[in-house]
C-alpha cells in the first residue's frame, strides 16, 4: 500500500491488497456505537474528572457534552463510509482516494477503530510495541495488525495535514 | 478604645468559583505521539516545541498538566481533546 498527494485536494492510498481493503471497509462497522463493548464505550467516552467530589460535573457531561461527541463521531464514520464506497478496483488491487477536507474524518475514525480494538483486548504498550510480527490466524494478531496499519494511515494523513 | 477585628469568613462557593482548574492529559498506549503532539498545538494554540514538550511528560509520567485556568474554558478544553480521543480530566489545581 502506497500514500499519494494529488494536488492540493486530493489524498490517497493505492496498490491496496484486497485483504487490506476489506479491513478498510470494516472501519465503520468496528466502531458501530450501537455494538460498542463497555470497554469500548469507556474508553471512546471518558469521565471529564477523576475527582470524586465532582459529580454534578460528570452528569452535566453525560446529559450535555456527550450527545455531541455522538454526533461527531458517526458524522466521521459517515465521512469515511462514503469515501470507502468510491474505493476503486484496479486489477489486483484498490485504490482509495480521500478528499483533503475530509482528513480529520478519516484521522477521527482511525483513532476510534484503534483505541476500540485496543480496548476490547485490553491492549498495553508492551503488546503493542512487541517486535515481533503478529499471527495473523489468531484475534489478537489481527487486532494488533488492524491496528498498525490504522496507525501507518494515520500517520500519513498527519504528515500531510501538519 | 481597642477595637476587635472578626475575620469575614470565606464561603467554600466563593473559593471553588476562584480558585483555578487545571486541564490534565493521561498516557494511554494506543495514541500515536504525532497525533497528541498534532492536537495540543491544535486545541491550545501551541508551538511545536511546546506540545511536544508535553506530549512526552504524558508519554514519560503518565501525566501531563496542559492548562491552568477558570473552570469554564476548562471544560471547553476537556470536551476539545476529547473530540480528539484523548485522554482528559479536569482537576482543582493544588489536588
Amino acid at each position: 500500500m502506497e500514500f499519494f498527494v494529488s494536488g492540493k485536494s486530493h489524498i490517497g492510498f493505492r496498490h491496496i491488497h484486497p485483504l487490506i481493503a476489506d479491513l478498510l471497509r470494516a472501519l465503520p462497522a468496528t466502531t458501530d456505537p450501537d455494538a460498542l463493548s463497555d470497554a469500548a464505550e469507556a474508553r471512546l467516552f471518558p469521565e471529564p474528572t477523576n475527582s470524586e467530589s465532582l459529580q454534578d460535573l460528570r452528569d452535566d457531561w453525560k446529559a450535555f457534552v456527550e450527545p455531541g461527541l455522538h454526533e461527531l463521531f458517526r458524522s466521521a464514520s459517515d465521512i469515511v463510509s462514503a469515501d470507502l464506497k468510491g474505493m476503486e478496483e484496479s486489477g489486483d488491487t484498490f485504490t482509495l482516494t480521500i478528499p483533503m477536507n475530509h482528513a480529520d474524518a478519516w484521522l477521527n475514525l482511525l483513532n476510534q477503530a484503534r483505541l476500540v480494538l485496543a480496548a476490547d483486548l485490553g491492549f498495553n504498550e508492551k503488546i503493542l510495541t512487541s517486535p515481533e510480527p503478529p499471527d495473523l490466524g489468531t484475534d489478537v494478531g489481527m487486532a494488533v495488525f488492524r491496528i498498525n496499519l490504522y496507525a501507518f494511515m494515520q500517520q500519513c494523513l498527519i504528515e500531510q495535514l501538519e | 478604645m481597642a477595637t476587635e477585628t472578626t475575620p469575614i469568613p470565606v464561603e467554600e462557593t466563593e473559593v471553588e468559583t476562584t480558585s483555578p482548574w487545571n486541564v490534565v492529559v493521561h498516557n494511554d498506549p494506543v495514541n500515536l505521539m504525532s497525533y497528541v503532539t498534532m492536537v495540543f498545538r491544535r486545541v491550545f494554540g501551541y508551538s511545536t516545541e511546546r506540545a511536544q514538550k508535553h506530549m512526552l511528560e504524558v508519554h514519560e509520567q503518565g501525566r501531563s498538566v496542559l492548562w491552568t485556568g477558570e473552570r469554564e474554558k476548562a471544560e471547553h478544553y476537556v470536551q476539545q481533546l476529547h473530540a480528539h480521543l484523548l485522554l482528559a480530566t479536569l482537576e482543582r489545581a493544588g489536588e
